[in-house]
């Protein structure tokens, strides 16, 4: 008698899920903010006018990060028992990604801060769902915001 | 599908018994094969599951089946 197999194709995806890329992301849109307020850039100056693209397009593309990186752990590692665990998890997604959006738009330090507040709230929830503790800590960089960090023993 | 089955167990399936929700089954996957999972939503004529084990993924609970893609309702593990 022949059995087939039955797999539970169970993905191996990477399963590498880690909220630190979003975190380190938001806090880099804060102190890009921080960079072109310190530097005083004088735009009649080309190198100015110049370094002053250059730090706007990283900002926009740690906005563009934050966002991406939520999404991605957002739609690939949340799955029912999370939502149903947390379900303010969308709600916090969104205004993640509106938030990253004002960040993008402006160069407001207060928009940047609520950002990093926001991903603050989406990787405590992350950790919790897997059972692990968390501390908020000041960032050992600038701009020393605070973040939230595992207790990985 | 741990803890319900694990790798290398072998189960009984039938296809003469009513398929309700939670049951688990083994189903034909256009994509992925021959594959065992729980039913979490059954309507006319889809179907969608689940994995027992929640520490794994796998795209073939993020979409809907035909029922008719339904080998058997798991009735054992031997």
């Amino acid at each position: 008698m022949k059995i087939e197999e039955a797999l539970a194709h169970c993905d191996i995806p990477c399963k590498i899920y880690d909220p630190i890329v979003i975190q380190i992301a938001a806090l880099t849109v804060v102190r890009i903010i921080d960079i072109i307020e310190e530097k005083k850039l004088d735009l009649s100056k080309s190198e100015d006018s110049a370094e002053l693209a250059r730090l706007t397009l990283e900002k926009e593309n740690q906005a563009r990060i934050v966002k991406d990186e939520t999404r991605i752990i957002w739609g690939d590692y949340f799955k029912d028992p999370q939502i149903e665990a947390f379900p303010d998890i969308h709600s916090i997604v969104h205004s993640i990604m509106l938030q990253g959006s004002k960040c993008k738009q402006s160069l407001s330090r207060e928009n940047a801060e609520k950002l990093v507040s926001l991903v603050n709230e989406f990787s405590e929830i992350f950790w919790k769902t897997k059972d692990v503790e968390t501390s908020r800590v000041t960032a050992p960089y600038p701009p020393a915001l605070e973040m939230v960090v595992p207790n990985l023993s | 599908m741990l803890p319900s089955l694990e790798g290398g167990d072998v189960v009984m399936t039938s296809n003469l018994v009513e398929i309700k929700k939670n049951d688990i089954v083994v189903l034909n996957d256009a994509s992925y094969g021959i594959v065992v999972k729980r039913i979490t939503t059954l309507e006319d004529d889809y179907f969608k599951v689940k994995s027992d084990n929640l520490k794994t993924d796998s795209p073939v609970c993020a979409k809907s089946h035909l029922k008719k893609n339904i080998i058997g309702k798991v009735i054992s593990v031997l």
